[in-house]
């Protein structure tokens, strides 16, 4: 049922990105990917902010299947930062004229990309299945301070090519209404991908073995 | 117990004002125009476009102004290349290369939209 509702809103929003959406000024037609590029790095913030969440449940009562749902929400994660920075990287390349510049956005993202990294090589380095759950816990909530430093906060310290966030400093919303609407709708979409892709994950303990055994 | 965790908080504290201020340095790679003239290497530098210089092709290079947002200084740029498609909306203008002489001699130039994401007109 999920799934089908899920299939129907994904079809729903690829179409409204590419025959309803209006192009932009300046950006002309390239604003498309901004509809897949900003769910893709608001899904990041969020697996690594639930991998934070049920690090924590764990550290307060330790049950293996919490350590299932931080590790798979934090690697999921992992791919759709991956994910962000790559259609991030062919959006600049559209707009400011390079692929990588190592702009304090694209510095920030690769930082986190290369914490996250050392989560799976941490989870691979430990034998003991309680100790790897304890210390990668430890980690997944240590390593979720950095994200609201890297992400809102660091970019906007500095001179970026990277356009402001849709929410800018005054808090208002620039926005064409139809575009806004399919942005919400696109929000939506990626989040509950990524929730069944977790949920799925989580749910199959065959899936995802390299998480579990060094 | 308390105090282990106060003093955990304040470790964590520290350490994490010392990341920030050793990593501050290097996250930007964008200089001033003052910087830029100043440097014997390639910098990327940021600015806007003065506007009271003219910008036109001239013996194959692509020249206009571009003037320091925080300082008001200007200086010329000379860009190996043709005038990129979106110069004529950018919002700032990065410019890759070295100062030489009388001008900024750039091999790359980065625009900076001005990305309100409305219809275009």
């Amino acid at each position: 049922m999920m799934k089908v509702c899920i299939g129907i809103l994904t079809a729903a929003v690829v179409f409204a990105v590419f025959f309803v959406v209006p192009p932009a000024e300046g950006l002309g037609y390239y604003v498309r990917l901004a509809f897949f590029h900003i769910p893709l790095a608001w899904v990041s913030v969020l697996a690594f902010f639930l991998g934070a969440w049920w690090a924590l449940r764990y550290l307060k009562s330790p049950a293996p299947i919490l350590d299932r749902r931080s590790s798979r929400a934090i690697a999921l994660g992992l791919v759709f930062a991956v994910l962000a920075t790559l259609s991030g990287a062919v959006f600049s390349k559209l707009t400011w004229g390079a692929y990588w510049n190592w702009d304090p956005r694209q510095t920030t993202i690769f930082v986190l990309l290369l914490i996250y990294g050392a989560y799976l090589t941490l989870r691979s380095a430990v034998r003991d299945p309680q100790k790897r759950a304890r210390s990668s816990a430890v980690y997944a909530l240590f390593s979720f301070l950095t994200v609201p430093f890297l992400v809102f906060i660091l970019p906007r310290l500095y001179f970026s090519l990277h356009p402001s966030p849709i929410l800018n400093g005054s808090g208002s919303i620039d926005m064409d209404p139809v575009m806004l609407v399919v942005l919400v709708a696109a929000l939506v979409d990626m989040t509950l991908i990524y929730l069944a892709l977790l949920k799925y994950l989580v749910a199959r303990p065959d899936k995802g073995g390299y998480l579990d055994e060094p | 117990m308390n105090r282990k965790i106060l003093l955990l908080v304040a470790l964590i504290a520290v350490f994490v004002g010392y990341a920030a201020w050793s990593f501050s340095s290097s996250v930007t790679p964008y200089v001033g125009i003052a910087q830029a003239k100043a440097s014997t290497s390639n910098v990327q530098v940021k600015g806007l476009q003065d506007k009271s210089v003219p910008a036109q092709m001239q013996d194959g290079n692509f020249t206009f102004g571009l003037v320091d947002e925080e300082t008001g200084e200007t200086m010329k740029v000379r860009y190996h290349g043709t005038k990129p498609d979106q110069f004529d909306e950018a919002h700032h203008i990065v410019a890759i290369g070295q100062y030489k002489g009388d001008a900024f001699e750039a091999n790359k130039l980065l625009i900076k939209c001005p990305s309100k994401y409305e219809q275009q007109k």
